[in-house]
């Protein structure tokens, strides 16, 4: 068996956490990559190049999973035992779906404003700004761990979930904008 | 290679050899091969001192003729003639419809998915077509390195699909080449630029050729080059600028619509001067035997030129802005904009990717060659020539790749720009009661409905227990190996039922068509099919054995205690017996096949000890 560790934190020598350096996680990244990609088999044996096939898969998995914020808390949540799937991820937050509504509507209106780039980079600001504090809520939470702290991060994502879709959108009116020049 | 990069000198029990390798830039209009001589890269010329081989094949009663006589050929030959074969690779019956009637190829109605031109040599497919060019290619870097080669990489168009991928690794195959990998154009552009600046940073690589266009956003760290993003469009290149201007020209002299296939040739070929001159001088005069033996004549200035090509890189600079996008940078932070293919030399070209990136294009390697040369440093790295060097490509998918769902709806299960390899899994289930079988499409593309993409196989998983519906649990998997091709699994999970393909079918050739194609061409070289065999199994025995040995004098004594090390020299000694006196290919298989089972516990250890190794350093200053 090929043992990548516990984790995937374990795999890059990182304690669990939910607060981590990004680009020191890339060096780490890096270092694994240059020992097991596969391009470092590319004379080696059949057996020896699916082996770092597989390795390097692994590697690249927990490295996306672990420098996406959204990503690396749903995986630290479930390293917790908490269930992530998407039906019960929900929000009873009234106050943050009024928001939500609110920045959808928004959205939807760019189009027409009279300067639709400003307006656009705005929003967007907003919703980067809103997605950064759910980060520094989940850093708490999950830093807590406690059962009510964990289900409080479970909505954090949820939220993130949310904005993230909202700002994909934003995006891409933003790319139709940009078409139109 | 890896095992050797840990032997100290002197251990290793046998004397390393330097293996030939070579790069090769396989173009829509110009091939090239280039290799690592005494630490130099550089395209390899042919006996007339020609690096660039055309890449047109004409076929004729007495065998085929690949280059410049056959591209000479063309006009008084088109059907039997083929240009721009890249154009075609990999594609179905259906795409050839939407790249145009402009193809003066005569196509064979037949069973395969795989669309054939009649020639007078019979019909050939697109994959036969570039074995052709490969073998010419590897044989001027046979008879200039004067040895066989070990391997090759080849470069493909970053946006290249999988099928297109696929074709291309089968026509290497059917060329009789050891592919090391596939390797994206702009990649190895990026590769034979940072290696001599030692640039780190954000680089954009804009990579027009002749019929397709790519752009990558990449990150240099310390010898790592990390893709972040590849965008472009596979049917848009030089080509279309030439076509633009025979337009322009057949609008000019009335003939528009009703030209024969010999006058089409003459035109896409006054179009490519023309737009050649125009890279050097304010404007060129055109002149024309039209096909009832009238003349036409005319001018083509820049700025008519420049109205004609602007709406085609219109297109390639929305394309730079979206893989800015996806690669979460904005143009401040490009470092530089380095320029590749032919395509690149049009003067306007220039002048709008330097607008947009507001940096002027870096053009000091020949942007034909500049391709051929990181392919070839790529290939003596897999070769394992450079065993200190420190140089790792990591690349990416350039286009999601998904299955279809309810109401021809696809659902994503890798998003493009996905760094490769990678594995990802989604669980579906039945929608009826009862149901025993599940068909799955897989498709690659970013639209939404399943017709606006392509269609990459289709398979079944059948022997689903009848159960009610929604309750099955079926896990589809994909990976997709470093050459960016992609396999599919899909599993019920209650039951462990398996079904799997390599994804091929849609618009490759089949293994059965390969292996007939194969075995006539060997026919036909008058090879000897068992003999080449035997020699493979040879080739590949010794480099087990060597691999082997030399992973034994650098960890054996720390990795095996004495039981295992003489169980490993046993196996290791039968394999070396078989190799030297055995003339039947499956005894080598068998008992490479055998050693390596028997090595299987110790390959698994020095990979996890090499892991260690790696993070070792981390963990001491975390933990203590």
């Amino acid at each position: 068996m090929i043992d990548l560790g516990k984790n995937h934190f374990d795999l890059f020598g990182l304690p669990v956490g939910y607060v981590l350096d990004t680009g020191e996680l890339a060096a780490r990244y890096r270092e694994l990559q240059r020992v097991v990609h596969p391009d470092r088999f590319a004379n080696a044996s059949e057996q020896e190049q699916r082996l770092a096939l597989q390795q390097a898969t692994q590697v690249n998995e927990a490295y996306e999973t672990l420098r996406d914020p959204l990503r690396r808390a749903l995986y630290m949540l479930e390293l917790a035992g908490v269930d992530t799937h998407q039906e019960t991820a929900t929000t009873r937050d009234t106050e943050f779906l009024m928001q939500q509504m609110e920045l959808r509507e928004a959205l939807a209106g760019v189009r027409g404003a009279d300067d639709p780039g400003a307006e656009l980079d705005r929003l967007m600001r907003d919703i980067r700004r809103m997605i950064e504090t759910q980060v520094g809520q989940l850093a708490v939470q999950l830093e807590a761990g406690t059962p009510e702290q964990l289900e409080a991060a479970r909505e954090s994502v949820s939220k993130m979930q949310f904005l993230n879709k909202l700002y994909n959108e934003a995006e891409s009116i933003e790319a139709e904008l940009e078409e139109m020049i | 290679m890896a095992l050797l990069q840990i032997a100290e000198p002197g251990q290793s029990a046998a004397p390393h050899q330097h293996r030939l390798a070579a790069g090769i830039d396989l173009g829509t209009t110009n091939s090239l091969v280039a290799t690592v001589r005494s630490g130099v890269a550089e395209t390899l010329a042919d006996e007339h001192g020609e690096h660039l081989l055309p890449s047109v094949v004409r076929y004729t009663p007495d065998g085929v003729v690949v280059g410049r006589a056959a591209r000479d050929a063309a006009i008084e030959d088109p059907h039997n003639t083929i240009v721009s074969v890249k154009r075609l690779i990999g594609r179905g019956v259906e795409d050839l419809k939407v790249l145009g009637d402009a193809l003066p190829y005569r196509f064979v109605d037949t069973d395969s998915a795989v669309p054939r031109i009649q020639t007078v040599a019979g019909p050939v497919s697109a994959v036969e077509v570039s074995a052709e060019i490969l073998k010419v290619l590897a044989r001027r870097a046979e008879q200039t390195l004067g040895g066989e080669l070990t391997g090759v990489v080849i470069t493909v168009p970053a946006y290249f699909d999988d099928a297109q991928r696929q074709a291309t690794k089968d026509a290497a195959r059917l060329a009789g080449l050891h592919v090391f990998r596939l390797l994206n154009e702009p990649t190895a552009a990026a590769v034979a630029y940072g290696l001599d600046r030692e640039a780190d940073g954000v680089h954009a690589i804009y990579d027009l050729g002749g019929g397709t266009f790519d752009i990558s956003i990449l990150r240099l760290n310390k010898g790592v080059f990390e893709v972040m993003a590849t965008g472009g469009d596979s049917a848009l290149g030089g080509d279309d600028f030439d076509h633009a201007i025979a337009e322009w020209m057949m609008a000019q002299a009335g003939i528009a619509g009703s030209a024969s296939a010999g006058l089409l040739r003459t035109l896409m070929q006054q179009a490519r001067s023309a737009k050649e001159a125009l890279a050097s001088q304010e404007q060129v005069d055109i002149e024309l035997t039209l096909d009832d033996g009238g003349r036409w004549q005319g001018t083509l200035d820049r700025d008519t030129l420049n109205r004609l090509i602007d709406p085609l890189i219109r297109k390639t600079i929305s394309a730079c802005r979206r893989t800015l996008r996806d690669a979460g940078v904005s143009v401040s932070e490009i470092k530089d904009v380095v320029m590749v293919g032919g395509s690149t030399r049009a003067l306007r070209v220039r002048e709008k990717v330097g607008e947009f990136f507001e940096t002027e294009p870096l053009v000091d390697i020949d942007p034909d060659r500049v391709v051929a040369v990181g392919a070839a440093l790529q290939a003596d790295v897999l070769a394992g020539n450079k065993p200190e060097d420190e140089m790792l490509l990591l690349d990416v998918i350039p286009l999601s790749l998904g299955i279809e769902t309810m109401g021809g709806l696809v659902e994503k299960i890798i998003p493009r720009n996905t760094t490769i390899p990678v594995a990802r899994a989604q669980e579906f289930t039945t929608f009826k009661d009862g149901q025993t079988a599940m068909a799955i499409h897989v498709v690659q593309g970013e639209r939404e409905l399943v017709a606006d993409n392509r269609s990459l196989a289709r398979f079944e998983l059948r022997g689903i227990p009848p159960m009610v519906a929604g309750a099955a649990r079926i896990r589809v998997t994909f990976s997709v190996d470093a050459d960016g091709l992609l396999h599919v699994e899909a599993e019920e999970l209650s039951t462990g039922v398996r079904a799997s393909v390599e994804v091929k079918p849609s618009y490759g050739l089949t293994d059965r068509e390969i292996a007939d194609m194969l075995t006539a061409s060997i026919e036909h070289a008058g090879e000897d099919m068992a003999a080449r065999r035997l020699a493979e199994q040879k080739v590949e025995a010794a480099r087990v054995i060597e691999a082997l040995e030399a992973a034994l004098a650098a960890d054996g004594a720390q990795l095996l205690d004495e039981e295992e090390r003489q169980r490993i020299e046993q196996a290791l000694q039968a394999l070396r017996d078989t190799a030297q006196h055995s003339d039947d290919d499956q005894a080598i298989k068998a008992a490479i096949e055998a050693l390596e089972k028997t090595c299987e516990f110790y390959v698994e250890r020095r990979m996890n000890s090499n892991i260690r190794k790696a993070m070792a350093g981390h963990k001491v200053d975390e933990f203590e």
